[in-house]
C-alpha cells in the first residue's frame, strides 16, 4: 500500500482531483514551519510563493489541464541551487540577498513538472562540510536527536524529508553531500552519474565533482524526480547526452526479486568501518539482498584509503577558483570602509566566507600553486583517474557494488568540528563515486544502539541509475528500515538526550 | 627618451602577443551580441556577469575561428584541446578567473613569413574569452552628474569628497579573442611594423577579425630584449603592456631598444619585470618586477569537457582558407610579372586582390590591369567611400573597357577622362558610353590629314619652328588637331601624320 504522503500519491491525489495543490502545500508547510524551530532545516520557507504556486495549479487543474507527474508535489531545494527571484546564499554570509534572475534547469524541470518550491534548505556554506554546523546561518539538527547533525552538507534536505516538511528535497553531492546525510538522517538520497542531471544553476563548490539529486524516502520517489530532472541541458557543456529511461515505469515493471543481479561487496568497505553496529546492519543487509536472489561476491577498491586525499586536493583546488567570484565587486556581500579595491575586495571575502571555507580555499590555492602544482593537484588528478578505473573494473564484474555509506551514524555537534580530520573521514566511502563519476543511492538499512539510521550505499555504472534504484527498492519492498520515522515527524515529543 | 645611446654593436629581440578579438556575432560563452558601441552592460546576460550557477557553453563559431586562424599561421593542431583557468583577481574579470587555454591551446609552432624576409615563428595560438572595461570616473568627468554613479569610492581615487568612482563595463566580458604568440624572432621596429601590418591582412583575409585597433578588436604586446651582436644568448627580456595603436607599439619598442642599451652601458642591468607605455610621456614605466609576477594557477577547466574536432572537418576548414597574403603577393610577382610595389598594394586587402585577379582573368595584361586598378580606381572609391566589392565598376567591366582600348574601339586618352568617370557614376557598360559620348576613334587617315592640314595652316609660326630645328613644335599642333577631332582620333596616326606633314612640306 501507498505511502499516503509519498510524492507518488500526492501527484496521483492532486491529479485525480482528491486534494487540492493548495491543501497539500499548507499541510507540509505547516510541518516545515513546526519542525523549522528544533532542526533549522530551512534557510528560508517560501510560503507565500509556494502558496501561489498551488492556487495557480488548482487553477490549472479546475480548466482541466494537467499539470505533469509532479503535480502539487512540496520540493525543498538546497540553498545553493538557484530560484528565480527567491533569495539563494549557499548559506553564505557572502551571498547574503542574493536573488538570482534565473532558476536552475532542475528547478526549471521539477515545477515543468508541477512540483512547487516551498522552501531552500541549510547546507554547510558552499556545500563544504559533512555535518551542515558550517552553515553561515545556523546549524541544521538531526530529527532523529537534535544534539547529533544531520550529516551534510544536504543536511537541512535530509531533515526536511525526513520529518515530512516536503516528500522530495534537492541536495547536490560533491563527496558525499546527498548520501551521507540522507544516512544520518534514514532516508534515500541518489546522486546521479556525473553529467546525468544539469549544473547549470547550482552555485559551484567543485565543479568536476557536483551532482545534484534528490532525496526521498524510497527508491521510487527518488525515481520520480530522477526522471523530472535528468536529461541533457544545452546551459550546461558537461551535461550529457544520453538517453534517459524512465525509471519509476522500470521500477513499477520490475519484479520483485533480484534474480540475476550480481552485487559486490567491496572488502576495504568494510574492514574501514570501525563501527560494529553499520557493520552488523550492512551484512544484514547483505543476507537480505541474497535472500532476494542477488548473488553476492566480494570484490577489491584497494584504493579506497586514497579517496579523501585525492578528493580534497581535487574539490578544494576547483573551489578556490569557483569562489573567487565573490568579491564584493558586483553582488553579494561588500565591506564597508576600506580604501581601495583590493582591501575592497580582501574585506568583503573575510567577512563573507566562514572558517571552514577560508580553509579550503587556502588548500585549492595552495595546491595549484606554481612549484606545488604537480606534486598536489597534478598527482590527484592521476590518482583519480587509477580510482576512476579502478571502480569501473570493479563495475564489469558486478551491476552493482554495496556497502555502508558512513562510517558512522550521526555524530554530536560540535564533535568533529575542532579537527577538520575527522569530519573529513565521514566521507570515506562516499567520495570514490563522485571521483569515478558514477551513481551511487544510500537507502535506510537499520538503526545502531541509540536508534540512529544507518545507510546503506548502492554504486552503480555509469547511467544505470536504475540497477542501484532497482536493489533499494526490492530491498524496501522486503523490508521497512525506510518506513521508520523519528517522533519529531509526527509531532511527537522529541526521545530524550535531544536537545542538549 | 632615452637619445643618446649608440645602438651600434647591439641587436633588438622583439616578440609579440596579439589579442585579436574575433568577428563572432555572440560571445565565446553564452549568447550575447559582440556589437561594439552599445550603452554599458547591454550585452550582458547572468553568463558573462559571471553570477553563482551559471556555466560557459562554447561557441563553435569561435572555436573554428581561432582554428581556421592557427591553421593560416601554419600551426600544428591538435584534434583535442581544452580550456583552461587563469586566476587573477581584477574588477572587470567578473569570475575572478578567466576562461583560456594553456597546456591545451588550439595551435602550436607555426609560422608567419613577412614580406622583408623575415621568417616569424608563431609559438602558439589560443582561444580565450576576453575582460570588460573599467571607467574611471576621473578619466570621464561627464559620469559625475550621473545619478547613476553612487557616492563613495571603492577604487581608492577618492579627493576631497568629490563623486569619484570606478565603473565597470562588461559589455566586451567574454568576448572571443585569438591569442597569437611570436617567437623572440623580430629584429628592427620595421619588422615589428611588418610583422603587426602582415598579422591584421592575414586575419581580414580569413575574415576572423575587423582589425580596428582603436575599438580594441586588435591588441599588442611585445617583450623586449636586447643583445651584443653576436651573443648567441637572449637578455633578459621586459614585457611591455599598454600599447594602444601601431605607433604606440613602435615608439615602445624604439624606447625599450635605447633604454635597455643605455642601462647595460651604464654599468646597470635590465631586469625581467613588467613595463606599461606611457604615451604621453614617450617612456615606459615599472608595473611590477618578477617577484610579484602573478602566479595564475592555471588548471583545466572543469565546466567544459575537453573538445574534440574531427580530422575531417580540420581537412575542411583547412581547405576553406583562402590563399595569404604573402604567397598571393609572391605569386602576383612571379607569374603575373608585377612589380613588387603594386603586388604589395594589390594585396592589401582580399577583395581588391579579388578583384584585380578577375579583371585579370578576362584581360590578360596584369600590368594594366594593375594601373587602372591602381591609379584610377583606388582613389575613386575612396573618394565615395567605397568599399572594393561595391565599386560601380566590376571587374567584368573594367575588362570590357580594357579590351575596347586594346581593339582601338576608344582612345586610351578619352577612356581614362571621359569614359571610366562615367561608369564609376552610372555602373553602365564601357561600349554603351563611348557610343554615347560620341567617342568611337576617326579611323578615316584623310579625314584626320585634313584637321592636320588646317592645323598647320592655322599655325604657321609652329610649321616654321620645326623647320628650324625645333622639333618640339609638332607637339603644339597635336593639342589643336586633338581639340579638333574632340579626342576622338588616335593621338599615335595623329603624330606620325604631323611629322610626315611638316617633314614634306619643310
Amino acid at each position: 500500500m501507498a505511502d499516503e504522503s509519498s510524492a507518488r500519491e500526492i501527484a496521483r491525489r492532486v491529479r485525480e482531483g482528491e486534494v487540492t495543490a493548495a491543501s497539500v502545500i499548507d499541510a507540509h508547510l505547516t510541518r516545515a514551519t513546526a519542525a523549522q524551530p528544533r532542526l533549522g532545516a530551512f534557510t528560508i520557507i517560501a510560503a507565500e510563493a509556494a502558496r501561489a504556486r498551488a492556487g495557480e495549479l488548482d487553477a490549472a487543474l479546475a480548466r482541466g489541464e494537467d499539470p505533469g507527474p509532479l503535480a502539487g508535489v512540496p520540493i525543498a531545494v538546497k540553498d545553493n541551487i538557484c530560484t528565480r527571484g527567491m533569495v539563494t546564499t549557499a548559506a553564505s554570509r557572502i551571498l547574503a540577498g542574493f536573488a538570482p534572475p534565473y532558476s536552475a534547469t532542475v528547478v526549471e524541470r521539477l515545477e515543468a513538472a508541477g512540483a512547487v518550491v516551498i522552501g531552500k534548505t541549510n547546507l554547510d556554506e558552499f556545500g563544504m562540510g559533512s555535518s551542515t554546523e558550517n552553515s553561515g546561518l545556523h546549524p541544521a539538527r538531526n530529527p532523529w536527536d537534535e544534539a547529533r547533525v544531520p550529516g551534510g552538507s544536504s543536511g537541512g534536505s535530509a531533515a526536511a524529508v525526513c520529518v515530512g516538511a516536503a516528500p522530495l528535497a534537492l541536495g547536490s553531492d560533491t563527496g558525499g553531500s546527498i548520501r551521507q546525510p540522507a544516512s544520518l538522517c534514514g532516508v534515500t538520497g541518489l546522486k546521479p552519474t556525473y553529467g546525468r542531471v544539469s549544473r547549470f544553476g547550482l552555485i559551484a563548490f567543485a565543479s568536476s565533482l557536483d551532482q545534484i539529486g534528490p532525496f526521498a524516502r524510497d527508491a521510487r520517489d527518488a525515481a520520480l524526480a530522477l526522471d523530472a530532472i535528468a536529461g541533457h541541458d544545452g546551459r550546461d557543456a558537461t551535461s550529457a547526452d544520453e538517453p534517459v529511461e524512465a525509471h519509476l515505469a522500470a521500477l513499477e515493471a520490475a519484479p520483485e526479486r533480484l534474480e540475476g543481479m550480481r552485487v559486490g561487496l567491496p572488502r576495504e568497505h568494510l574492514d574501514l568501518c570501525r563501527d560494529d553496529g553499520v557493520r552488523a546492519a550492512v551484512e544484514a543487509a547483505v543476507a537480505t539482498l541474497r535472500d532476494l536472489g542477488a548473488t553476492v561476491r566480494e570484490v577489491s577498491l584497494p584504493l579506497t584509503p586514497h579517496g579523501i586525499a585525492c578528493y580534497q586536493v581535487i574539490s578544494t583546488a576547483e573551489a578556490s577558483s569557483n569562489l573567487a567570484r565573490y568579491d564584493g565587486v558586483h553582488y553579494g556581500h561588500r565591506a564597508e570602509g576600506t580604501e581601495n579595491i583590493v582591501e575592497m575586495m580582501s574585506a568583503s571575502r573575510s567577512e563573507g566566507f566562514g572558517a571552514e571555507v577560508k580553509r579550503r580555499i587556502m588548500l585549492g590555492t595552495f595546491v595549484l600553486s606554481s612549484g606545488y602544482y604537480d606534486a598536489y593537484y597534478l598527482r590527484a588528478q592521476r590518482v583519480r583517474s587509477l580510482i576512476r578505473r579502478e571502480t569501473l573494473a570493479a563495475l564489469d564484474e558486478v551491476d552493482v557494488l554495496v556497502g555502508p555509506t558512513s562510517p558512522v551514524t550521526a555524530f554530536r555537534l560540535g564533535e568533529r568540528l575542532t579537527d577538520p580530520l575527522t569530519m573529513y573521514a565521514v566521507d570515506a566511502f562516499t567520495v570514490g563515486a563522485n571521483l569515478a563519476g558514477v551513481p551511487a543511492v544510500s537507502a535506510p538499512c537499520g538503526a545502531d544502539a541509540d536508534g540512529l539510521p544507518i545507510g546503506l550505499q548502492v554504486t552503480a555504472r555509469p547511467f544505470r541509475e536504475i540497477d542501484a534504484l532497482r536493489v533499494v527498492d526490492a530491498f524496501q519492498r522486503a523490508t521497512d528500515h525506510h518506513a521508520r520515522r523519528p517522533a519529531l515527524a509526527d509531532g511527537r515529543a522529541p526521545k530524550e538526550g535531544s536537545r542538549g | 627618451m632615452t637619445a643618446d645611446a649608440d645602438l651600434t654593436g647591439w641587436e633588438l629581440v622583439v616578440g609579440l602577443e596579439v589579442h585579436a578579438q574575433l568577428a563572432t556575432r555572440t560571445k565565446l560563452f553564452c549568447g550575447c551580441s559582440t556589437r561594439f558601441g552599445a550603452p554599458p552592460n547591454t550585452q550582458t546576460c547572468p553568463v558573462c556577469l559571471g553570477l553563482p550557477g551559471t556555466l560557459p557553453v562554447p561557441s563553435r563559431a569561435a572555436f573554428e575561428a581561432c582554428t581556421r586562424t592557427a591553421l593560416a599561421l601554419r600551426c600544428r593542431v591538435e584534434l583535442e584541446t581544452g580550456f583552461e583557468r587563469k586566476n587573477y583577481y581584477y574588477p572587470d574579470l567578473p569570475k575572478n578567473y578567466q576562461i583560456s587555454q594553456d597546456a591545451r591551446c588550439l595551435g602550436r609552432d607555426g609560422h608567419l613569413d613577412l614580406p622583408g624576409g623575415r621568417h616569424v615563428t608563431i609559438d602558439n595560438v589560443h582561444l580565450e574569452e576576453d575582460a570588460g572595461k573599467l571607467i574611471h570616473l576621473r578619466d570621464a568627468p561627464f559620469l559625475q552628474a550621473s545619478p547613476l554613479v553612487p557616492r563613495g569610492d571603492p577604487s581608492g581615487t577618492r579627493q576631497g569628497g568629490d563623486r569619484t568612482a570606478t565603473l565597470v563595463d562588461l559589455n566586451r566580458a567574454g568576448t572571443p579573442l585569438a591569442e597569437i604568440v611570436t617567437g623572440p624572432d623580430l629584429r628592427s621596429t620595421d619588422e615589428v611594423r611588418e610583422y603587426m601590418e602582415a598579422l591584421r591582412r592575414l586575419l581580414a583575409y580569413l575574415e576572423v577579425c575587423d582589425g580596428k585597433m582603436e575599438e580594441g578588436s586588435i591588441r599588442f604586446e611585445a617583450s623586449i630584449s636586447v643583445r651584443r651582436d653576436g651573443e648567441t644568448t637572449l637578455g633578459k627580456r621586459v614585457e611591455v603592456k599598454n600599447l594602444n595603436s601601431t605607433a604606440a607599439v613602435l615608439k615602445a619598442v624604439e624606447h625599450e631598444h635605447r633604454r635597455q642599451i643605455a642601462a647595460i652601458e651604464a654599468g646597470q642591468s635590465v631586469a625581467q619585470e613588467t613595463r606599461l607605455w606611457d604615451d604621453a610621456r614617450g617612456r615606459t614605466a615599472l608595473m611590477r618586477s618578477k617577484e610579484d609576477a602573478h602566479d595564475y594557477r592555471y588548471f583545466p577547466e572543469p565546466d567544459i569537457v575537453p573538445i574534440v574536432i574531427t580530422a575531417a572537418r580540420l581537412d575542411e576548414l583547412r581547405a576553406s582558407l583562402p590563399e595569404d597574403p604573402e604567397t598571393r603577393r609572391r605569386r602576383f610577382v612571379a607569374t603575373l610579372a608585377l612589380p613588387d610595389y603594386d603586388a604589395g598594394v594589390l594585396t592589401a586587402e582580399r577583395a581588391l586582390a579579388d578583384y584585380f585577379e578577375e579583371t585579370v582573368g578576362k584581360h590578360g595584361d596584369a600590368k594594366e590591369v594593375a594601373n587602372w586598378v591602381m591609379n584610377l580606381l583606388l582613389g575613386a572609391l575612396h573618394e565615395r567611400e567605397l568599399a572594393i566589392a561595391d565599386s560601380p565598376v566590376t571587374p567584368d567591366a573594367l575588362a570590357a573597357l580594357l579590351k575596347l582600348i586594346e581593339a582601338g574601339g576608344v582612345a586610351k586618352d578619352a577612356a581614362r577622362k571621359k569614359v571610366f568617370p562615367k561608369m564609376l557614376e552610372t555602373g553602365r557598360p564601357a561600349a554603351e558610353l563611348v557610343d554615347e559620348l560620341g567617342l568611337k576613334p576617326m579611323d578615316d587617315t584623310d579625314a584626320i590629314l585634313g584637321h592636320v592640314r588646317d592645323a598647320i595652316a592655322a599655325n604657321p609660326k609652329a610649321a616654321e619652328d620645326y623647320a628650324a630645328g625645333k622639333k618640339n613644335a609638332a607637339k603644339s599642333l597635336m593639342g589643336a588637331v586633338m581639340k579638333a577631332t574632340r579626342g576622338k582620333a588616335d593621338p599615335k596616326t595623329v603624330g606620325r601624320l604631323i611629322t610626315e606633314e611638316l617633314d614634306r612640306s619643310s
